[in-house]
């Protein structure tokens, strides 16, 4: 039986609140993106609203991992892991946050005409929530290699906004699109690309839980 | 890697055995000069015996005997011509429990010079006042210097020891577990003190206090069962551990 | 509890406090049949008087230097007081019950204060009280003789006018001789037995290693702390008298023989307690003057053997002990004349060898033997004393007053 069984379990708990919060904030993304494609004023409150959820699980989690620092004075791994917690979950909060930005510009639009939501978008969105759930996975597991398959998507994500960026522009010369729409078609793929690079920082925190070196810098 | 201080110790295929008892297996280290180096590792893993192959202490038990080689400043310390006794006074040890004679503060403190035959009055005089001075003890003493050193706390006991040891002018100071009986604030004083020592001396301390090792230490080695499993810079060796065995240990996983 | 566990715990207690009370009893009962035979003869004379009585004839230097002298003390009302010559009298009994004439008083500007030893020593003498005076010779009229008691020595002192020379005997039976032989072999039994007894106890705890040998060793001298010291008194006949004999001016048993005698007998004992309190030192401080560079020996000499001082001292203690207290062992050593000129080389008694001859004399002398006894027991007493002092000045220098 291995010792310090007061550390193995706040850690586990730690690495339970951090998956709970990536669910929660994926979740709301997905609402977020449902609101605004069905102009439900209503999700779309209820969205923003959750946001305060997403905040208060990045405060407890923070809470959580001072407490072993004080209390179990971690080294080695279990202080690559805290510490790396602590950065990445202000990432997972700025999720939330893109996924309430999604929902907000839902009570921009007029009555309940719905919006349109390129295919380019939704292929972004699948993307993008695939890569923040192999994240968590990664955590869990602390698997570096599958950090940095998370690191290579990203340049699929990034391309595919290229790509909406240059079907937007295309529309908007031929004149077959409404300049107000383009906006928002626009602004809902950067908000995904944003969520995109979000992940990539999720997995090179990882990284550095696994071997203390953050984006080639080895930070010990 | 940064640059390295010169070398002061090297050993190489260091083997103890007390009688057919097998102590130590195959230690090969070098140790650096002016650097903390801290020796961790559980209870019966070698690391005190080995500090004590460093000033021949181990002499004194008499089914020890060991195979390899130890050099102090390229100087074999096991050849049957060594001088044991200059030996020891180059390289000091301070020990687990404080040990002063029964006698007063400056008997203590001039007793070393005084086996060397150092006579002059003012000479001794001037040691025990540098002594207690380098081991932050002069200001709680200087008074009664008369008194007997039993009379003073633990703390301030083992103070006295390192003051004692410095009196010699060594070049290495060996400590084995030196605060292990002390309470905290002793403790710390005596981790500020190695500090501050280490510009003059070059210190090796067996510690079996993980935290104290990461907070004092320049160089970390890890000993288990004889054998000595990681050896570098405690940065290093405290964050990112190479051997698992080690990362078990520091990280408290099996005792 | 059960009836029987009480009656049990109740037997084993009773048995703890009769045996108590046993001890405690007999050896008051001994101290008190000591104390009440020997009281009697204890004063001042026995330590400082010579053992055989002296005669001595003696003139006075001032032969009719008479004046008025008054006494300065109250003389109780047996004495008999010449007030011309400052002498008083009295009668007394010897052992024989033969009349003697002792002298009770002398009075300080007497000219009896001032005596020329007529004799082969010539020294200068004066009369003191407890001598007893055997005859006065006058210049001017017939010498008055002890025979017929001090009223008549007095009247007869009182009409002469010259005094020609006097007869008179210093008292013996004073055991000062055998005090100072005492003494004597104290001190050169210490001097052998000790530097020996802890050189040795320093080799087999510090130096010699631990084997079959050393082990073998210490059994040995461990045996010998039981053998009966007669024995050695035989060895000390046999070897130490003879050798005294050879290189000295001794020409029979000798304190210097009974010394050496009593050094062996003391040798395994001071071996003993020296090495108990060695081991007693904490290894620290070895281990601690090692790592300072010292070697071995300056250890050893410096810090060991000085923390081991109260049990070397309290080993003195024991020695002296058994010095003053060894009787048989000595009368082969020394030999059993009882001497007032003491010499190393020559045979005299200790304190216990007297006892043993008072004893074995015809008739034997119980109470001069338990005023010895009682003196013996002083002497002891004042020992502990000294040494618990200088103990316990010595832990005081080195130990903490918190």
């Amino acid at each position: 039986m291995t010792l310090r069984q007061t550390l193995e379990q706040a850690i586990e708990d730690l690495k339970k609140e951090v998956a709970k919060m990536a669910d929660f904030a994926l979740y709301n993304l997905r609402e977020g993106l449902n609101a605004f494609k069905t102009t439900n004023f209503e999700l779309a409150r209820q969205v923003m609203k959750a946001d305060d959820e997403v905040d208060r699980f990045e405060e407890e989690i923070a809470k959580m991992a001072l407490k072993i620092i004080w209390k179990e004075q971690p080294v080695a791994s279990d202080l690559r892991l805290v510490t790396g917690i602590l950065k990445l979950i202000t990432d997972l909060e700025r999720i939330g946050d893109h996924a309430s930005d999604i929902a907000e510009m839902t009570l921009h639009l007029e009555d309940n005409r719905n919006q349109r939501v390129l295919p380019l978008t939704s292929k972004m969105a699948e993307i993008v929530e695939e890569m923040v759930l192999k994240s968590i996975q990664a955590l869990v597991r602390v698997d570096e290699s599958l950090a940095e398959t998370i690191i290579q998507t990203d340049d699929s994500v990034d391309q595919l906004f290229q790509d909406v960026i240059s079907y937007v522009t295309a529309e908007l010369k031929k004149e077959t699109i409404d300049p107000n729409e383009a906006i928002y078609v626009l602004m809902v793929a950067k908000y995904f690309e944003r969520v995109g690079d979000h992940a990539v920082n999720i997995a090179e925190w990882i990284i550095f839980i696994a071997k203390g070196k953050h984006k080639n810098t080895m930070l010990f | 890697m940064t640059a390295q201080n010169p070398i002061v110790f090297q050993i190489e295929n260091l083997n103890l055995f007390y009688g057919e008892k097998q102590a130590l297996k195959e230690i090969s280290i070098a140790i650096y000069e002016k650097e903390v180096t801290a020796l961790i590792g559980p209870s019966g893993c070698g690391k005190s015996t080995f500090l004590r192959v460093l000033n021949r202490m181990n002499d004194l038990i008499d089914s020890c005997h060991i195979t390899g080689n130890v050099t102090y400043h390229d100087q074999d310390i096991y050849q049957p011509k060594t001088d044991v006794n200059g030996l020891r006074k180059s390289v000091g040890m301070v020990f687990q429990k404080p040990n002063p004679f029964p006698m007063s503060i400056l008997d203590n403190l001039i007793y070393g010079p005084k086996c060397q035959g150092i006579r002059d009055r003012f000479l001794l005089k001037q040691i025990v006042e540098q002594s207690l001075k380098q081991a932050a003890l002069w200001d709680e003493v200087k008074d009664r210097l008369k008194e007997s050193a039993l009379a003073l706390s633990g703390g301030q006991q083992q103070r006295l020891c390192i003051a004692r040891t410095i009196a010699m002018k060594p070049e290495v100071i060996l400590m084995d577990e030196p605060t292990s009986a002390l309470d905290p604030v002793a403790t710390a004083k005596i981790e500020d003190l190695i500090s501050s020592l280490k510009q003059d001396y070059t210190i090796i301390i067996v510690t079996h206090n993980m935290q104290q090792a990461a907070r004092i230490s320049d160089k970390t080695a890890f000993f288990l069962m004889g054998e000595l499993i990681e050896y570098g810079d405690a940065n290093q060796l405290f964050s990112t551990p190479e051997n698992k065995k080690t990362e078990e240990y520091i990280t408290g996983r099996f005792g | 509890m059960s009836n029987k566990r009480k009656a049990q715990d109740f037997l084993l207690q009773f048995w703890t406090y009769f045996a108590a009370f046993f001890s405690f009893a007999t050896l008051s009962l001994i101290i008190f049949f000591i104390f009440t035979n020997g009281v009697k003869l204890l004063n001042l004379d026995l330590i400082t008087h010579d053992y055989q009585a002296k005669t001595h004839i003696a003139e006075p230097l001032a032969p009719n230097d008479t004046d008025y002298f008054e006494p300065e003390e109250t003389l109780k009302a047996e004495v008999y007081y010449s007030p011309r010559w400052g002498l008083g009298l009295i009668d007394s009994i010897d052992l024989m019950g033969k009349t003697q004439v002792e002298i009770a008083y002398v009075h300080p500007s007497s000219p009896f204060q001032q005596l020329h030893d007529k004799g082969l020593s010539h020294e200068l003498l004066s009369l003191k009280p407890d001598m007893m005076i055997i005859r006065i010779a006058y210049s001017d009229q017939p010498s008055s003789l002890a025979r017929y008691g001090a009223e008549r020595m007095i009247d007869e002192l009182a009409l002469s006018n010259q005094i020609r020379e006097l007869e008179f005997t210093i008292p013996g039976g004073g055991i000062r001789g055998s005090i100072i032989t005492t003494f004597y072999l104290i001190v050169f039994s210490l001097l052998f037995a000790l530097p020996i007894g802890i050189g040795a106890a320093i080799y087999l705890n510090e130096y010699a290693k631990n084997n079959r040998f050393t082990r073998l060793l210490r059994s040995f001298i461990e045996l010998l702390t039981g053998v009966p010291s007669i024995i050695y008194g035989l060895m000390g006949l046999a070897f130490f008298v003879p050798f005294i004999i050879n290189v000295s001016s001794a020409t029979s048993g000798s304190i210097l023989s009974g010394s050496m005698t009593m050094a062996v007998i003391l040798l395994p004992v001071v071996i003993r307690t020296t090495e108990e309190s060695l081991k007693v030192v904490p290894d620290e401080y070895r281990q601690g003057s090692l790592a300072l560079g010292a070697s071995k020996t300056q250890t050893t000499f410096r810090i060991v053997l000085p923390g081991a001082f109260p049990g070397v001292l309290s080993a003195t203690l024991l020695a002296i002990g058994r010095i003053i207290g060894e009787s048989a062992a000595l009368v082969f050593a020394i030999g059993t004349a009882i001497k007032d000129d003491i010499r190393v080389t020559e045979q005299s008694t200790s304190l216990a060898v007297h006892i043993w001859a008072m004893m074995t004399d015809e008739p034997a002398n119980i109470e001069l033997s338990s005023t010895i006894a009682i003196i013996i027991l002083l002497i002891v007493l004042l020992l502990n004393l000294l040494i618990k002092l200088l103990t316990r000045r010595f832990l005081r220098k080195v130990s903490a007053p918190r």
